[in-house]
């Protein structure tokens, strides 16, 4: 089962296959995590929209088009609207939680190896407007190219390149007037 | 030579490209626990499809008579609508009728 493709584990899904999805589950799961996680700043939030993402591939399989997009990019599309949707209706609750500094669980191999702790990366990702942190994040952790970027956000590649470009000047900004990095 | 600001924003990209957040047991459990069976999923849908074709059928199937009574209205002579059933049928003058024989 491990050996097969994507696609064809998704085929296998729509057939009701469990083990299929648990295979392709394992393979993706933990980049859609990192992703709600550092999306939303909360352990809660990040549970519900990967664990609705996987629901979703459960029951919307057979709308997967094999060889349009990559499975990662079909499924982190889905969880992107998914935070969109959410955020829409608690966009208040998330401005809190980033203004309080609610931060994901720490992990100890992942701290202090560039200089730069987990808490510090968070705070600053949260000082970004919601679709550049996902530009950024999309293709710095994520590691998708700007036209996958474009589509997982449902804006034209232009869009997603002055997306990231942008992103990445107020970063530049900050870094520059913060005394924390110097 | 790099400007600090600059060595603190690559070693920020950096991080973000190697820091691995894996999700936790406790999650995968959860997904694979709730998931429903995809007979009845099936089941519950085709349900759902067939009662939306049925609302979409019904919707047109009222809406076709309403059209035709709409249409065949607007070629009622204007003369005729200037008069009401009760003014037609109870009329005291019948010359308003421009008619003095009946």
């Amino acid at each position: 089962m491990s050996g097969q493709s994507d696609e064809e584990l998704i085929f296998a899904i729509t057939q009701g296959d469990q083990v299929a999805f648990e295979t392709l589950l394992n393979r993706h799961v933990d980049a859609l995590y990192s992703y709600a996680l550092r999306l939303g700043h909360s352990t809660t939030l990040a549970d519900d929209l990967v664990q609705e993402t996987w629901l979703t591939l459960w029951e919307k399989a057979h709308t997967f088009k094999p060889g349009k997009v990559r499975t990662s990019t079909w499924l982190h599309r889905i969880l992107h609207n998914k935070f969109i949707d959410k955020t829409r209706k608690h966009t208040e609750l998330l401005d809190n939680q980033a203004a309080l500094g609610v931060h994901a669980t720490t992990t100890p191999q992942s701290e202090y190896s560039t200089g730069v702790t987990l808490d510090e990366l968070n705070k600053t990702l949260a000082k970004l407007p919601q679709n550049q942190r996902a530009a950024l994040l999309l293709t710095h952790a994520q590691g998708f190219s700007n036209k996958e970027v474009a589509t997982i956000l449902g804006v034209g590649t232009r869009a997603a390149e002055s997306l990231l470009a942008r992103a990445r000047l107020t970063l530049r900004n900050y870094f520059q007037s913060s005394r924390e990095f110097k | 030579m790099k400007h600090p600001h600059e060595n603190a924003f690559d070693r920020f990209l950096d991080e973000l490209e190697e820091q691995r957040l894996p999700a936790p047991t406790y999650l995968r459990q959860r997904i694979l626990t709730n998931l429903p069976a995809h007979g009845a999923l099936n089941d519950w849908f085709g349900v759902f499809t067939w009662l939306q074709n049925s609302l979409w059928r019904g919707a047109v199937a009222m809406l076709i008579p309403v059209a035709i009574g709409f249409s065949v209205g607007t070629y009622i002579p204007q003369e005729s609508q200037n008069y009401s059933v009760e003014t037609l049928l109870y009329a005291d003058n019948l010359e308003e009728f421009g008619d003095h024989e009946i």
